[in-house]
């Protein structure tokens, strides 16, 4: 079920009312549980058993390492876990990737193989709650948390529908928790929900649709246009990814918040970044600090020599690229991230930015605005990989670029319609830029006007969406991953 | 029940009161914002509510003619090749009374409707129901829009409208209801002249001296036919049925180079063979793409004129219209 259908239009309502009849931890639970498994075969039914599969390896594993003293013990059964999710995860998705490099290596070493490619359907959502299950089990592993003895709560815990597919990814010791505490009503958290999916709805429907009809256009016809226009293109590109995932996790903390949860926040304006490792602070936070906790601290994190630390940046950014999808063009998306980062870690400055930009003030100063927008162009160019099809085509794509047809106007089939695009994005950035210290666009805005005012800013908001949102439905990118 | 009544009185209330409060106060600026936009706002720069009253196609004019209309021998009923193909003049002249309620992009559920509202009152003897592979492939958003902005609401109408789920239909529908109350002018008339377009009394729009040119890129025809679509083909064929009016599903010419790029043609003729008598019109040989199109799926006067014919002369040889009916 899509966020913006009309189907979660009417299983929205009927869930929230539901499941505040419900008095009950257990009965409020058992609901959450069959509305996400409801949430997710409406999609693909068949899935579900993948799901429960994972669901229950993990609660039986989880329970099991809490009863073993022996260290030898619970590190196999940890082990065990790690193999059988990334083992569920790797056969989905990676696997015909995996066919396909071994045969180009064989072929490359002159003993050309023929292996069997397969006719897989990658599972919705499947790296989201894999990775969820994993955390959770490592964290009973590591003695941070203790495991959950009722089934139906973890469940639910792994598979809550608002997070269930694209995020945020969160953690066993934060997010379970909550499933286990009593849970009562409270209206600021409600109304902060909506006013957080109503700015989600708005990215999603709004700006990144708007923005994948011409990246699209573009994107699949690079050969047609001048360098101006692909950088146009690229641009389009960096809002509609920033707008269709940050949009989604919106709407899905939003939605969480509606039934009393608090999920991590996952986007925190990222665009607004002065360089690129205050963007991994703010970009995709629940995958950046999932990979810092379980990867990059386990491998030695920022201790050791220089070398060591290098490598580990790298290491964490191949993985990052390559779990976005089983292409060349995500492992070289996270490589061009990591030479980013590098002379920003060798010298020190990797922590320069830890405050809100232009904080104070309501402008951000010519230097802000400098570093801003260089980082800007950086994303934008490592979003070409991450979108284009190849690396061959990315490549392409850039030499396109640069190239003096860069001094000519875009060229666009509706320029009416282009430039309208431009001006939601600029509508959007200057929300973002004076609502930056919170948690969502909307959180502080106009809380201190006069509440017809308010609601009128609101209503504005809904109608922006409805004169200008691409009429079909269509899925969230991050889906695909 | 009584748990019920008390979550709402107490911890939830405030929590629904201002929801409701908000979804009425929100309805109300969206409705001025989009009245505000529809008066004031280019086109182009309001994408999702494309309401303009007297659109292309000439609808406004037709479905004005229809509503004062009675009595006739035939009624034609479809998309643009329908009312672009079908001059009920040619009709006249053999003595037959007929009316062309075709309108732009209109597909099976719209003509349903249609026929819902006019049947009755039109009382046609035949009704010549123009078919063509992409109708069926059509969702109807752009015939809905053009059928909101060119006449009054009525029930019908708002209900096929809900039923598209459809931002730009919706928003159309809103602005065609506000409209109709505040800025619709009963007299003012629509000008027959429009573009190359002329609209004939009976429905038909006429194009003269326009030719299709072969350079022109030529689309490829969607042949994947949506169930609602098939739904409503055979609920027009069961309304008639029962009012035991005779009807005829007719496929109208277009170019050679546009029915080329068609998917497997004779499966959809077979398609149409199994729901009633079925003439496909575009093996007829005297028709030139160049000579008698105006562009590549529409005919010219002269292309109008040539098909009619063979219609009229189809429909009389297999007894759907009788030579002693003629006045």
């Amino acid at each position: 079920m899509l966020f913006n259908s009309l189907d979660f239009a009417i299983f929205l309502p009927v869930v929230f009312a539901l499941y505040w009849l419900i008095r009950g931890l257990k009965g409020q639970n058992a609901l959450l549980l069959v509305s996400s498994y409801l949430f997710y075969g409406w999609w693909d039914y068949r899935f579900l058993a993948l799901i429960l599969l994972s669901t229950a390896i993990d609660y039986v594993i989880s329970n099991a390492i809490h009863g073993h003293v022996k260290q030898h013990s619970r590190k196999l059964l940890v082990g065990l876990s790690i193999a059988a999710n990334i083992g569920m995860l790797g056969f989905f998705k990676y696997y015909n990737f995996f066919i396909d490099n071994f045969q180009d290596a064989f072929s490359l070493l002159g003993e050309p193989v023929t292996l069997r490619y397969m006719d897989i359907i990658l599972p919705v959502g499947i790296s989201f709650y894999t990775f969820q299950t994993l955390s959770y089990t490592i964290d009973v592993y590591r003695k941070h948390l203790e495991p959950a003895k009722d089934f139906i709560a973890f469940a639910a815990f792994v598979s809550f529908f608002p997070q269930l597919v694209a995020g945020p990814i969160e953690r066993g010791q934060r997010f379970l928790p909550q499933f286990f505490a009593y849970r009562t009503f409270s209206y600021p958290m409600a109304v902060d929900g909506l006013r957080q999916m109503l700015w989600g709805f708005f990215k999603k429907m709004a700006i990144a649709d708007n923005c994948a009809v011409y990246a699209n256009a573009v994107f699949d016809n690079p050969d047609a246009h001048s360098g101006s226009t692909l950088a146009f293109g690229a641009v389009l590109f960096a809002f509609q990814i920033y707008g269709d995932f940050s949009g989604y996790s919106d709407i899905a903390i939003g939605t969480a918040r509606l039934f009393g949860f608090n999920l991590m926040q996952n986007f925190a304006f990222p665009y607004f970044s002065r360089d690129i490792a205050e963007f991994w602070r703010r970009w995709h936070i629940s995958l950046s600090t999932w990979f810092r906790d379980y990867v990059y601290i386990p491998l030695g994190g920022n201790r050791g020599g220089r070398w060591k630390i290098t490598r580990n940046v790298f290491i964490i950014f191949l993985v990052s690229g390559f779990w976005h999808g089983a292409n060349w063009t995500f492992i070289v998306w996270g490589l061009l991230h990591a030479l980013f980062f590098i002379p920003l870690l060798w010298t020190n400055r990797h922590k320069k930015y830890t405050d809100t930009p232009g904080i104070g003030r309501a402008l951000p100063s010519v230097r802000e605005v400098t570093a801003m927008l260089g980082t800007f162009l950086l994303t934008t160019l490592a979003w070409v990989f991450f979108r284009a099809a190849s690396v061959g085509d990315a490549l392409n794509y850039i030499d396109g670029i640069f190239d003096p047809s860069l001094l000519s106007m875009p060229v666009v089939v509706d320029p009416a319609v282009a430039l309208l695009t431009v001006l939601l994005i600029c509508f959007m950035t200057v929300v973002e830029w004076i609502g930056r210290t919170g948690n969502h666009g909307l959180e502080h805005l106009g809380l201190q006007w006069p509440r017809p005012l308010r609601w009128t800013m609101y209503a504005v908001v809904i109608f922006i969406t409805g004169l200008y949102m691409q009429t079909d439905e269509t899925p969230f990118i991050y889906f695909q991953f | 029940m009584k748990r019920l009544l008390s979550i709402f009185n107490f911890s939830m209330r405030p929590f629904l009161k201002n929801i409701i409060l908000f979804g009425l106060f929100a309805g109300i600026v969206y409705c001025i914002l989009l009245f505000i936009s529809g008066a004031l706002l280019p086109l182009m720069w309001r994408p999702n509510l494309p309401f303009v009253e007297h659109r292309s196609g000439h609808s406004y004019s037709r479905i004005a003619e229809a509503d004062q209309t009675g009595n006739i021998d035939v009624l034609i009923i479809g998309s643009s090749h329908a009312y672009r193909g079908v001059d009920t003049r040619n009709f006249e002249a053999e003595g037959y009374k007929a009316f062309n309620l075709g309108s732009s992009a209109q597909t099976p559920m719209q003509s349903n409707m249609l026929l819902e509202m006019y049947a009755e009152q039109l009382d046609p003897e035949l009704v010549v129901l123009e078919v063509f592979p992409s109708s069926l492939s059509m969702d109807g958003v752009e015939s809905s829009i053009d059928l909101l902005s060119s006449m009054p609401l009525r029930g019908q109408l708002i209900e096929l409208a809900l039923a598209q789920k459809n931002a730009q239909v919706y928003n159309t529908l809103l602005y065609a209801g506000m409209y109709g109350i505040l800025m619709h002018d009963e007299g003012k008339k629509e000008d027959p002249r429009k573009g190359g377009d002329m609209y004939i009394s009976g429905g038909y729009v006429e194009r003269k001296d326009a030719f299709f040119d072969p350079e022109n890129e030529v689309p490829q025809p969607d042949s994947t036919y949506r169930k609602e679509q098939l739904e409503s083909l055979d609920a027009i064929i069961e309304m008639l049925n029962n009012a035991n009016t005779e009807y005829v599903l007719v496929q109208a010419p277009v170019t050679d180079a546009f029915y080329e790029l068609y998917h497997n043609p004779d499966s959809f003729d077979m398609d149409m063979m199994e729901r009633g008598m079925y003439f496909n019109f575009n093996d007829l040989p005297s028709l030139r793409d160049t000579l008698h199109f105006y562009d590549y799926h529409h005919l010219n006067a002269a292309g109008v004129k040539e098909f009619n014919d063979a219609l009229i002369d189809s429909l009389l040889a297999h007894g759907l219209l009788y030579p002693k009916r003629q006045l």
